[in-house]
């Protein structure tokens, strides 16, 4: 039994090999690197070999770097919108599409589709559609107050930075919810209908059912989808390269920052600009901050539903 | 069984496709020469006539050991290809770079200081704003194969709606020329003139970055770093006046606000009759024609400020890198790189380029020989000759960054001129200077 085992497991491992190859030299030593490159300074030459080793003095520079900070700040305003946002296009559209409905796989696709497409592809055609005076935006107002300048023209959806970052979120919003859609969909689908019976021999209406049964059944799949939000929120860059370039610009306190400059955004332009070591710092910050969120949400919704279940 | 046939065949031929494909070890030529690599970002004409110019350099006695073998690269992203390409050790023996680029590769010690190769004798051939980018810590690291600057293009049709050309007379240059603005007082002046913004039509439109704000700066006499590249001068009287004269286009709505976020940039504003007047650069001068009866537009100089008309540089710059085996040694395919680039952009070669090509030349030799059928590039050539020098920083990525920001809160309107210039030269002393 032991010699099968061991032959299975060689087998196993034989077959995983390749793929663990690959594996090991592009996802497990890129992380392993970029750590230890986060205690390096840009080089004197082009030579890795003569890096210069800085300690944690990147670590210490993004404690201090405003623009960094507040890059921060923007991304948890797009996550602390977008996430709610989207799950409840998501839900709506799950809901909607979870009745008898003429046309409803015609619709499922529809709003599936935009999902499919590259985020530069539709952070471009939003651009498009946002463009003061000759957007679709800008040309409905115009046509439906009869001219003049108005702020979709100047200065524009995307030009003013209070509305800029909100656009963005819109347009990720409507681009990521059939995805949401189909997830939420296949839950509520796996919802027994007895427990709904049940509930309306007990007299729920609509309302109660959906609140009391539908949400807390749904509870798994939300925090997926909160937590998928928050990581996809850290990570987000194309949408801000498309649409803002991280502006427009705003003055807070006498510094002048991007209004859209996520956290993703400003560790590009970090590594655009050639500082390997202070990005690979940022990264891992951001890595440090994903992983207490996540494990603070997940001890959270972990003790609700501890208690959800004394309850019962 | 099968499938193990097909999984042998399609290994096989991916170890072919591997061995045809592979080329690093291609040092030498079918005819015996040694191979000079030369990266370059020209486009499929340019590369034409580069093939057609090596071949005349091969072909002088003195080269007969070496050719020099074209290797394009995307523009786009060819900074960091190079940065790679250097820090694995496998780069170019030559290339063909960004202006802005040359700082970098002469700061990091990869670019061969020309002037150990007898570069300082010629110097004086080549254009001296374009010149300038290559000049780095009192050395030439480089020099310029293609240069180019910003002049101000006119929608004639936008100025005939607007009554400052008779509708009906004869498409006569002169005549625009004569309405033009000659300096940003005149701008303000007409600007009104050309200006609906019912129609969404405005005088003119700007992008907002340091580059293709320089000709502001220059027209004001203002420079950004002093001459011996150790102090930032943004925060200067001149630079001021400058920026706060963009402020005051917008602010009086002859300026469209084309540099926001998400709103139409001047090319698009201007192919569609809706801005009047952009400062764009010669490489669309072909494409604008190509629009035929849709745009009817002419070239003119740059509005003056208090320092006349002026520009600034754009193009490419050619650098040698050393040899990575011995960094401190002028081997000989330094010396044979050398000798191909200065055949390359010598007065005939440039005749030969720019004639083929409709480009301006760098060579100051080949200026007057060269005789275009397009009168704007003229207009080009003069504007040229105004241009001021751009600043040279290690990183021109990071200089923007830095001050793109300061300079859309001006024109936003919330700071002062002083005090975002200010900040923003400090910036720049501290983390490019210091």
């Amino acid at each position: 039994m032991a010699i099968k085992t061991t032959k299975d497991t060689s087998v196993a491992l034989g077959f995983l090999s390749p793929f663990m190859l690959f594996f090991g030299v592009f996802l497990i030593f890129p992380i392993f690197y970029s750590f230890y490159l986060s205690f390096f300074g840009t080089t004197s030459d082009y030579s890795l070999a003569n890096l210069n080793f800085v300690g944690l003095d990147n670590y210490r520079t993004i404690l201090k770097d405003i623009q960094f900070w507040w890059s921060l700040f923007v991304t948890f305003m797009y996550a602390a919108i977008s996430i709610p946002l989207g799950i409840t296009v998501s839900m709506a559209l799950a809901l909607l599409l979870d009745n008898k409905l003429f046309g409803k796989s015609f619709f499922r696709s529809a709003f599936f589709l935009p999902n499919v497409l590259d985020m530069l592809v539709v952070g471009v055609i939003w651009t498009l559609i946002y463009a003061p005076k000759f957007g679709i935006v800008a040309r409905l107002w115009t046509w439906a107050t009869g001219g003049g300048e108005h702020f979709f023209n100047v200065p524009g959806i995307l030009g003013d930075p209070s509305t800029a970052l909100l656009a963005v979120i819109i347009a990720m919003t409507l681009k990521g919810a059939g995805f949401g859609m189909v997830l939420l969909l296949a839950a509520l689908q796996n919802i027994p209908g007895d427990v709904y019976e049940a509930a309306d021999i007990d007299g729920a209406n609509e309302w109660q059912k959906f609140w009391l049964i539908t949400i807390p059944l749904l509870r798994p799949i939300l925090g997926f989808m909160v937590i998928t939000g928050l990581i996809g929120s850290l990570n987000a860059f194309t949408e801000i390269y498309a649409m803002t370039a991280g502006g427009p610009q705003l003055v807070v306190g006498g510094e002048t920052v991007g209004s859209t400059s996520v956290a993703g955004y400003y560790l590009f332009k970090q590594f655009n600009a050639g500082n390997y070591g202070y990005a690979a710092a940022i990264s891992y910050m951001l890595l440090i901050i994903t992983l207490v969120i996540t494990g603070v949400q997940q001890k959270i919704a972990g003790k609700k539903n501890n208690d959800g279940g004394k309850r019962k | 069984m099968k499938e193990k046939h097909w999984l042998i065949i399609a290994l096989i031929g991916y170890l072919a496709l591997v061995y045809v494909s592979w080329d690093s070890s291609v040092k030498v030529s079918p005819d015996g020469r040694l191979f000079l690599t030369f990266w370059h970002t020209y486009n499929d004409q340019e590369e034409q006539v580069l093939r057609s110019i090596i071949k005349k350099w091969e072909a002088l006695p003195e080269n007969a050991k070496y050719t020099v073998r074209p290797v394009r690269i995307p523009f786009e992203g060819h900074k960091e290809k190079i940065r790679t390409a250097l820090t694995v050790g496998q780069g170019p023996d030559m290339a063909r770079v960004d202006w802005s680029f040359v700082c970098e590769l002469a700061r990091k010690n990869a670019a061969i200081d020309l002037g150990l190769l007898g570069f300082d004798k010629i110097a004086d051939q080549y254009l001296k704003a374009p010149l300038k980018s290559c000049y780095v810590d009192g050395k030439y690291h480089g020099l310029p194969d293609q240069s180019n600057c910003v002049a101000f293009f006119y929608n004639r049709t936008l100025f005939k709606e607007a009554g400052l050309i008779d509708k009906n007379a004869a498409p006569d240059p002169q005549e625009y020329l004569k309405v033009l603005p000659k300096t940003w007082e005149d701008l303000k002046k007409i600007g009104p003139k050309l200006t609906n913004k019912e129609k969404g039509q405005y005088a003119f439109a700007m992008t907002n970055t340091l580059w293709w704000n320089l000709p502001f700066f220059n027209t004001f006499g203002a420079r950004i770093i002093s001459e011996d590249g150790k102090k930032c001068e943004l925060g200067s009287e001149e630079a001021i006046k400058a920026v706060e004269m963009m402020a005051e286009l917008h602010k009086e709505g002859i300026e469209a606000g084309a540099w926001r976020a998400g709103a139409i940039t001047p090319e698009q504003g201007f192919v569609n009759n809706k801005y009047a007047m952009i400062f764009m650069g010669p490489w669309n001068l072909a494409r604008f024609s190509g629009l035929g009866a849709q745009l009817d537009f002419g070239v003119g100089l740059i509005p003056a400020g208090p320092n006349g008309s002026s520009t600034n540089v754009g193009g490419t710059d050619v650098v040698i890198f050393k040899d990575r085996d011995e960094p401190e040694k002028l081997t000989e395919r330094i010396k044979f790189s050398y000798s191909f680039l200065t055949f390359f952009t010598n007065a005939q070669n440039q005749v030969e380029w720019c004639q083929k090509l409709n480009q301006i030349p760098i060579n100051m030799g080949a200026y007057d020989l060269v005789k275009f059928e397009d009168k704007n590039l003229g207009i080009f050539m003069e504007q040229m000759k105004l241009a001021g020098a751009n600043p040279v920083v290690k990183d021109f990525g990071l200089m923007e960054d830095m001050v793109n920001p300061e300079i859309e809160a001006i024109l936003s309107g919330q700071k002062q001129a002083s005090e975002a210039l200010k900040i923003a030269a400090e910036k720049i002393q501290t983390r490019l200077l210091d």
